[in-house]
């Protein structure tokens, strides 16, 4: 079809900055110079369309061929909205390209704000097939009477990912020199009749690609294939745009992309722990991950995965989340004023998004570096995609390794697995199953032979195992254009285990099924609403065992009288949360105010089996109420306002003997902040926030037996600061952002029992009814993070972190206990009335990709405390408390590892 | 979630990357200090009078000025021990100097429970015929656990830092079997019995397997009664032993039954180093033995 005919060869000539040119729409103003100035593209024009231009029968008489230079606009839609000849190649060729390009088909470039018009420049090339210019009649005859066989044919692909190039152009010189062009159709195939047979180059150019130029021998009745594998000089490009934060009635909702945090150094490949470095979110002892958000305890801050509640998102030590980074879509990080779909949580809420999108290829990823290794398989079977993944830790055989001159050994283990099919283009909405679970264990001790200190109910090990397992079927279906309905039942178990020495054992499992439901009703584009259900239910049961009994304490036994107790209990629980969430948008102008009130109805009973009265009977209102309002094109106000209510802690709830009388912990958050697009491609969010903390549970200090209530809601709190990022997009090859918290978190644990207490307290401690410092109070949280992506895949990125120190209370000495040979602290300074000296690390990572066929290869170096401080986590003491030190922070540690990926 | 700090602590702490320098450990006998102290008898019904004896390390060229001790039940008892009253402390270090002021001051300190000062005035206790009187008859044969506390005061004490304060359960009760002290026979080096005033030497550097022997019967049986099932049962003590050193280091700092050698590594430089070891029996019995090595050039 291509061949003994006119030949025509066009080549694309679009370039990146250089000759792609985003289009001037207004003239500078003194007053607004930067926001006139072309906006960098984040994506270029893509040519959907092309169109062969007539061959003018003059030039091929005359056997004349010519290109021509043209330079063409193309507007935000796509169409070709101007031409022009900048280097003329002959009056008839100019006219017929002009004419061919005028019907050119774009997808439109884009940059920060969207499609956006540009300018190209584009070589037309008419070239005579050499038989044509050889004689016309031969050549009627030939279109006529010859239809020559297609003996050459094959795919263009993308190296690395197997992908399928569309309408990429292919040019075949043939052995006598003539150019024979076609292009690969939707499934990057092509084919073409290529005469007189021999030694053929061919050629496949195309922008952002290495251009590809094979040699290939043809023989007379055969047919070759030939596979052309195409470079991506950029893969990163396309990934690094992402969605930064979008808009909903979470105030603070920030919305991270997979590509653009990986790359965030001393994150170790894994996305979960980028959000340590957003703003309110503050530093965790030694990066162990703990989530202390907006000066929350990291037990009152909520994870998700797709919506289902979790314990942690963090294995042991907090150097790896629970969920292959490779299936992970999305971590949406809400440090407060979030939503009503969310509840039962006093501090933040980080959502872990797993993917919903299945490659038409098989895909095969694994990981390895100094910690862990892990891989993924996903693809597709028949209408179903499907993905398998697990990791398992070997860093309890390096530990040895460091530790073979100590008495004392530490061995942390852990394994993760997830398993997820989604039904793929059901129509009206999707089908998925998701099972997903990990299990940590953690053995320490001494080595045999020799006294593990002077308890004889103390001489074995130390060990802990937590696992969590859970499955889940969401289904997702669209009535109609204005509603659709969400249902995710799931099932899970929770399991730990403590052991200390085999003196003190406790273990628990926690079976529980949990139902989210949400069903959406948006009868106009001014009005939605959201009604759901959070209902969790189960049952648990614990054993511990213990050394001792309370009243062994509390009498001053002497140590071998004391007598060993085992208690137990098993129950049930039932905890049906719903919400109801409009969001409306008061003007004609929708996307200019909108307003989301809600409110949450919480409930919830506990049950022990062995008495007839709940353990906790709780219900409770949580209203909310967030905005959103456009200032301008690049500014919005946003506020919320609203109440948050958190369940006891497991331990809390517990009791020999009746009911704990136990209520819900309460917050009361207000939010207002501004976000503003200081350039395209930068922006800045600030907010300020208050929280007023109520109803804290607390130990009761009336408490003397067992049959005493062991907590009370007496606690009181309060939180307040702000917090800021300026981040700049990734477009350009570089990206970053600042963030800064400033915060105040303070505690007064018996604000109406001043002068209640016994005689031993100690001024200014907890039990004072004095306000003091939470533990993880940090006043100044700065963190900076830039990388830069260089050619030939090779990136560069670093974290520099300042952080306030945590308060401690300083000991002012010890006195000696006799009996048990150890010195107790005493202090009459204020609780937490010193801080340990501030944080300071650099971070720095370094990747490159290597992209062969069929895989890629992802190596990279990880670099934790290139510059430090000196860092402290906390202080010790010596033995009888006259001498103390500081224990640093992690010391300078390289952490190198590779990712792979591999199409099948 | 704490267990991923656990962890991280543990990991930093065993590993060299977390460096802390290093501080006075407690088995180094470095400052004045109280490693034990005992009591005669060991366990005691109202009415009995014990007699208390403290082990007190002063290091070369330090002098004490003496020991206050302090005695009472638990109804007037902190986690702390004895509340006393710091006013009358103070007047330890100057005390009246008017005879009739002295005997007022004496009789207020032994209402608040003084029971001696080591050494002008040894430490005793007749405990009070009452102070079971408190408990059911059952209760009785466990009894109470009172308190003892010890306020050591060195020669030119500046402050508070300088004192040294301990304190002790001391067990009352009707037991038939009261408790005893697990008295210390001798010591052994490599295997050899030595007595408290015989000197082992060591090269500099060298090592030394340290144990000790009991007397006949110090280890125990008792009977030990639930107080909330009164189901009784018989127990063996399980008693351990904590070392301490002038110079060089121990393998290992306790040694708890049946476990009770150490190994002694000798410092670089010839020395003479005192070493004491310190026996509780768990149930407030203690012993101890001290005695020197002579650490000698190779």
């Amino acid at each position: 079809m291509n061949s003994r005919r006119p030949m025509y060869s066009a080549f694309l000539s679009l370039m990146l900055s250089t000759s792609v040119f985003a289009q001037e729409t207004s003239t500078p103003t003194e007053d607004t110079p930067s926001t006139d100035e072309p906006l960098p593209l984040v994506k270029n024009p893509e040519l959907l369309e092309y169109v062969q231009a007539p061959y003018p029968e003059a030039a091929k008489e005359e056997g004349r061929e010519g290109t021509v230079l043209l330079l063409i606009e193309i507007d935000e839609v796509g169409d070709v909205s101007y031409i022009e000849v900048l280097k003329s190649g002959g009056a008839d060729f100019d006219a017929a390209a002009t004419e061919a390009a005028w019907n050119f088909i774009f997808d439109p470039a884009e940059d920060a704000n969207g499609p956006t018009p540009v300018q190209i420049e584009f070589s037309y090339g008419f070239v005579l097939d050499a038989s044509t210019v050889e004689g016309a009649i031969e050549d009627e005859q030939a279109k006529e009477e010859v239809v020559l066989p297609i003996n050459l044919d094959g795919v263009v692909i993308e190296m690395g990912t197997k992908r399928p190039l569309a309408n990429f152009p292919i040019l075949i010189t043939t052995a006598d020199g003539a150019v024979i062009e076609t292009q690969t159709d939707d499934n990057g195939n092509y084919e073409a009749a290529v005469y007189p047979v021999g030694v053929v180059t061919v050629q496949c150019a195309y922008p952002e690609y290495e251009t590809s130029l094979r040699e290939i021998e043809l023989t007379e009745g055969d047919r070759t294939s030939l596979r052309v594998w195409m470079k991506n000089l950029n893969y990163r490009e396309d990934e690094l745009v992402g969605v930064y934060r979008k808009p909903s009635a979470d105030v603070a909702r920030r919305t991270l992309t997979m590509e653009e945090v990986k790359r965030v150094p001393g994150t170790f490949g894994d996305p979960v722990r980028v959000i340590q470095s957003l703003p309110g979110a503050a530093r965790s002892p030694f990066g162990s991950g703990l989530l202390i958000i907006r000066g929350a305890n990291p037990e009152d801050s909520a994870v998700y995965v797709d919506g289902i509640r979790v314990p942690l998102i963090y294995h042991l030590g907090g150097l790896v989340s629970i969920l292959n980074p490779d299936l992970i879509d999305s971590v949406d990080y809400l440090p407060g004023s979030y939503g009503v779909q969310y509840g039962r949580s006093l501090g933040g809420v980080v959502d872990v998004k797993t993917k919903q999108e299945f490659p038409e290829d098989n895909q095969f990823y694994w990981s390895t570096d100094i910690i862990d290794s892990g891989g993924l398989v996903q693809g597709r079977v028949g209408d179903w995609g499907v993905a398998v993944a697990g990791r398992r830790s070997y860093i309890d055989v390096f530990i040895p390794l460091f530790t073979q001159n100590q008495n004392f050994t530490v061995s942390p283990k852990w394994y993760d697995y997830q398993v997820k099919v989604q039904q793929l283009d059901r129509k009206n909405g999707s089908l998925s199953v998701f099972a997903f679970g990990y299990r940590d264990q953690l053995t320490a001790g001494t080595n045999t032979g020799t006294a593990q200190g002077s308890d004889p109910d103390f001489q074995g090990d130390f060990g802990s195992i937590n696992s969590a397992h859970r499955a889940y079927i969401q289904w997702k279906h669209n009535f109609s254009d204005t509603w659709n309905m969400t249902i995710t039942p799931s099932y899970g178990i929770d399991s730990a285990s403590f052991d200390v020495g085999g003196g003190v054992r406790v273990t628990q499992d926690q079976p529980m099924l949990e139902v989210r439901a949400e069903t959406r009703w948006a009868p106009s584009d001014r009005f939605n609403l959201l009604l759901g259900t959070d209902t969790v239910a189960g049952n648990f049961t614990f054993k511990a065992e213990l050394p001792f009994s309370f009243e062994d304490v509390a009498s001053f036994d002497p140590l071998a009288e004391r007598n060993p107790v085992s208690f137990g209990g098993e129950g049930y629980y039932y905890t049906p949360d719903i919400y109801l969430q409009t969001e409306i948008h008061p003007l004609k102008n929708v996307d200019r105010w909108v307003i989301y009130p809600g409110i949450r109805f919480g409930s919830g009973q506990i049950w022990d089996s062995e008495n007839p009265d709940p353990l906790i009977n709780v219900q409770g209102w949580d209203p909310r109420l967030s905005t959103r309002f456009k200032m301008g094109e690049n500014g919005t106000l946003k506020g919320g306002v609203g109440l948050y209510s958190q369940w006891p802690q497991p331990f809390e709830v517990w009791r020999p003997n009746g009911s704990t009388e136990l209520d819900m912990e309460k917050v009361l958050s207000a939010e207002v902040g501004l976000e503003q697009q200081i350039i395209p491609g930068l922006n800045a969010d600030v907010s300020v926030f208050g929280k007023k903390l109520y109803d804290l549970i607390v130990d009761n200090p009336d408490a003397t037996d067992a049959d005493s209530l062991f907590y009370v809601n007496e606690g009181i709190g309060r939180i307040y600061g702000m917090e800021a990022i300026i981040k700049q997009d990734p477009i350009n090859n570089l990206f970053g952002w600042i963030s800064y918290t400033l915060s105040r978190s303070e505690r007064n644990d018996y604000p109406n029992r001043t002068s209640d207490l016994e005689a031993d307290e100690v001024a200014g401690s907890p039990s004072s009814g004095d306000w003091y410092l939470f533990d993880l109070d940090q006043t100044h949280i700065l963190t900076g993070v830039l990388g830069y992506q260089f050619p030939k895949d090779f990136g560069i990125s670093g974290q520099l972190q300042y952080v306030t120190g945590n308060p401690y209370t300083p000991y002012s000495g010890g006195i000696y206990d006799l009996d048990q040979d150890f010195y107790t602290g005493y202090s009459t300074a204020a609780y937490n009335s010193e801080r340990l000296p501030d944080f300071f690390a650099l971070n720095l990572r370094a990747d490159k990709k290597f992209t062969f066929e069929k895989w890629q290869l992802d190596a990279y170096a990880d670099l934790l405390n290139v510059v430090r401080g000196e860092n402290p986590e906390f202080v010790v003491y010596n033995y009888d408390y006259t001498d103390r030190r500081f224990i640093r922070s992690l010391p300078f540690i390289p952490s190198v590892g590779f990712e792979t990926e591999f199409h099948f | 979630m704490k267990n991923q700090y656990v962890l991280l602590s543990i990991v930093c702490l065993t590993t060299t990357g977390c460096s802390v320098q290093q501080m006075a450990q407690t088995w180094q006998l470095d400052r004045l200090r109280v490693l034990a102290t005992q009591s005669t008898p060991a366990e005691a019904a109202p009415g009995e009078t014990v007699a208390f004896q403290s082990l007190i390390y002063q290091p070369p060229g330090e002098s004490l000025e003496g020991v206050v001790w302090f005695g009472c039940l638990n109804d007037s008892a902190t986690s702390f021990g004895c509340t006393v009253d710091p006013e009358l402390l103070d007047g330890l270090s100057e005390p009246p100097s008017d005879p009739n002021e002295q005997l007022a001051w004496f009789t207020e300190l032994q209402e608040a429970g003084l029971l001696g000062f080591e050494p002008v005035l040894p430490p005793s206790w007749d405990i009070p015929e009452g102070a079971l009187d408190n408990l059911e008859e059952a209760d009785k044969i466990e009894g109470i656990s009172a308190f003892l506390n010890l306020t050591v005061i060195p020669t030119d004490a500046e402050d508070d830092e300088d004192i040294e304060v301990a304190f002790k359960r001391y067990p009352i009760s009707l037991n038939p079997e009261p408790n005893e002290n697990p008295l210390l026979l001798n010591f052994l080096v490599n295997g050899t019995e030595y007595n408290a005033d015989e000197t082992p030497q060591v090269t500099v550097g060298g090592t030394l397997e340290l144990d000790i022997a009991f007397e006949d019967g110090a280890v125990e049986e008792y009977t030990y009664t639930n107080p909330d099932t009164g189901v009784s049962e018989t127990r063996t003590e399980t008693p351990y032993l904590s070392w301490y050193s002038e110079s060089g280091t121990f393998s290992s700092v306790v040694s708890l039954l049946p476990y009770t050698n150490v190994e002694w590594t000798a410092p670089d430089t010839p020395t003479q180093s005192e070493i004491i070891v310190t026996v509780r029996d768990r149930r407030g019995g203690m012993d101890w033995i001290r005695f020197d090595v002579i650490v000698e050039a190779e």
